[in-house]
């Protein structure tokens, strides 16, 4: 139970053990199996992260937040977008936390890369700038410590596989 | 009867059986949905949640301190950007505790109220923060010295405020155990009363059906019992027509040689010595050939003889036959039949029997000067023919055994002849031709004899107990009649 609750402040609390925190804000780091990262990573800010497909939104509650409208880039998009031909992602956070989420969770169950939050950029302070959102209201069944632990925040990079 | 009853005992037992089952079967699912709650509410108290989390939270407020005495240290860069992204992370740590916090269930009778606790917790980190804010912007010597108080201040209390939960959450422990344990033991105390009651229903139902098994046994005795002293009955009726008739025949007999050897002067002298024998002998030969008929009659023995015959001609043979009596008693007879002819398929012989017991009955129940009115009326497929009289009736607490064998109605040790056979008989004999006969007081004095009778004979009624055996002394002998609708049944 305890490792279980733990889950959901490891994002946070990593932080301590990683080494250097040396990074730009508010860029996003992209590399592994896929069209546009087939040769080489690339490397986005914010607004061109955000100007990969049409914005998507998601209204719903988390652990962390009273309901609220998430907007940014849904995974079908990023799939379609970015031409991902790997079976998961890694995603990385500022804290250096990191959590694997099966392309299938980004095609079938909804997932949201979140930029904004009730329409206002997602900053560092309230756990910017991407932030990992399952549609949990729209389907109970994803209010468990798996998907509850792959809702990764401050994401800063991730690695297709 | 009892076989009847066992089977809704049974059916009652087993229907009880289930409903037992089915209330104990929602009883474990509401006590298990109540399990379920309370250990689904104990998975979402986040009090390991921000136990861990306050923890982070000093952790963070370390890091912030490292960074913050690089202000300090000559032998190390301070780098605000990297202070400002730790001071960002920190705040992002203080936000989710806080709304973790808001979450957490309070407990107001042990004082534990979590926003409480966090409260203060709030106000210092706010403070820390709006210093940290101005010192990455102006960083000075005094912003540094204060800001380290700060995070010391900060930091114990976030020790408090993990000591606060620390404590809700042994107590929330505590009690959930305690729900658990009561859950469990309404489990138990379920699982017994269903299993004592279905214990008991077993019983119940054990016993039920052993005292049936005596009833049955108890029952099958007397109907064996019941079976002899019929059979025995019906060898004493039949013995008695001849053990009787013979000695009475030899009475009557023997005075009418003893007469024929008397002078007319003696003959003068024992006349009404000889009336008295005759008519005692004829009652007596009377009573035997009733109570034989109605044993016969009772027992189907009898075939019925079945032809057409008009209802008016029926009444005035019955009548007719029925006169010497009325003359006898001084009664008068009077009837009505003042419809067209009509005709039912009936057994004659029985049916003017019927009739003429009903008017023998008026004439012997009443007094000088009596009347007795024998009328018919039809009304579409039946007649209903009615004999009334205006003689002493019935009392109304004997109606219910009118029709009773051998009940005489109170007329037991009366001047009135009769063996208390007659309505019986007629009754039987109703019954085997489909028709009804009712009893109707007459209100200014007397009865009311009510008979229905269809046109046509119900077959279906007669059916089981008929025997295709013709009278021999019938007019309306099957192999004599050219009438088509003669027939034997």
């Amino acid at each position: 139970m305890l490792l279980r609750e733990l889950k959901l402040y490891i994002p946070a609390f990593v932080v301590l053990l990683a080494p250097q925190i040396g990074y730009a804000k508010d860029i996003i780091f992209i590399e592994g199996l896929s069209q546009r990262t087939a040769e080489k990573p690339i490397k986005m800010s914010i607004e061109e992260f955000e100007a990969l497909a049409p914005a998507s939104q998601i209204k719903t509650t988390t652990p962390w937040h009273r309901q609220s409208t998430f907007s940014g880039i849904s995974g079908k998009d990023l799939v379609k977008h970015l031409g991902i031909k790997g079976t998961t992602i890694n995603a990385l956070a500022i804290n250096d936390y990191q959590v694997t989420i099966p392309v299938s969770d980004l095609t079938e169950l909804g997932v949201l890369f979140a930029t904004r939050l009730n329409g206002k950029r997602l900053k560092l302070r309230n756990k910017g700038p991407v932030f990992v959102i399952y549609p949990f209201d729209q389907n109970p069944s994803l209010k468990t410590e798996v998907y509850y632990g792959r809702s990764i925040w401050q994401v800063k990079q991730l690695t297709i596989q | 009867m009892y076989t009847i009853s066992f089977r809704q005992w049974s059916t009652y037992s087993i229907a009880a059986i289930i409903f037992i089952f089915i209330l104990a079967f929602f009883f474990v699912m509401k006590m298990e949905n109540r399990l379920k709650e309370s250990i689904e509410g104990f998975s979402i108290v986040h009090a390991d949640s921000l136990i861990w989390g306050a923890q982070q939270f000093r952790n963070d407020l370390n890091r912030v301190r490292t960074l913050l005495q690089a202000y300090g240290d000559p032998f190390i860069e301070f780098d605000p950007s990297e202070l400002q992204e730790s001071a960002d992370i920190l705040y992002s740590q203080f936000e989710t505790l806080n709304f973790t916090t808001q979450r957490l269930e309070s407990i107001e009778d042990q004082g534990l109220t979590p926003p409480i606790a966090f409260e203060k917790l709030s106000q210092l980190f706010n403070v820390l923060d709006q210093h940290l804010t101005i010192f990455i912007q102006h960083p000075n010597n005094q912003g540094y010295v204060s800001l380290l108080s700060n995070l010391d201040t900060v930091s114990d209390e976030a020790s408090v405020y993990s000591a606060k939960i620390l404590h809700l959450k042994q107590f929330q422990t505590t009690s959930l155990r305690a729900q658990i344990l009561s859950h469990a033991n309404n489990y138990k105390l379920s699982l017994i009363v269903v299993f004592v009651g279905t214990l008991l229903l077993i019983g119940v139902v054990w016993h039920a059906n052993w005292r049936i098994n005596i009833f049955n046994a108890h029952l099958e005795q007397a109907v064996l019992h019941g079976e002899e002293a019929a059979q025995t009955k019906a060898q004493f009726l039949s013995s008695m027509s001849h053990e009787f008739r013979t000695p009475l025949n030899a009475i009557s007999g023997y005075i009418q040689l003893i007469l024929m050897c008397l002078t007319p002067e003696q003959r003068k002298n024992v006349t009404g010595y000889e009336k008295a024998i005759d008519t005692s002998v004829n009652n007596l030969v009377d009573l035997v050939d009733q109570i034989l008929e109605l044993e016969t009659l009772l027992h189907g023995n009898e075939s019925l003889i079945l032809d057409k015959v008009d209802i008016r001609l029926m009444i005035s043979n019955a009548v007719m036959l029925s006169g010497r009596q009325a003359i006898t008693h001084h009664v008068n007879i009077h009837t009505n039949n003042n419809h067209q002819s009509f005709e039912i398929e009936t057994d004659s012989g029985m049916f003017t029997q019927v009739i003429t017991c009903l008017i023998s009955n008026g004439i012997k129940f009443n007094h000088d000067g009596g009347d007795v009115w024998v009328s018919s009326k039809v009304e579409g497929d039946q007649v209903i023919i009615r004999v009334e009289d205006n003689g002493i009736g019935i009392p109304a607490e004997k109606i219910q055994k009118l029709f009773q064998p051998f009940e005489r109605l109170g007329h037991e040790a009366g001047a009135i002849n009769g063996s208390g056979t007659g309505l019986s008989v007629c009754q039987t004999i109703c019954t085997r031709l489909g028709m009804t006969l009712d009893y109707v007081p007459r209100k200014s004095g007397g009865s009311i004899f009510i008979l229905k009778a269809q046109k046509n004979f119900s077959q279906t009624q007669e059916k089981s107990n008929s025997i295709n055996k013709p009278k021999t002394q019938t007019n309306h002998h099957i192999g004599t009649q050219t009438n088509h609708h003669t027939q034997a049944i």
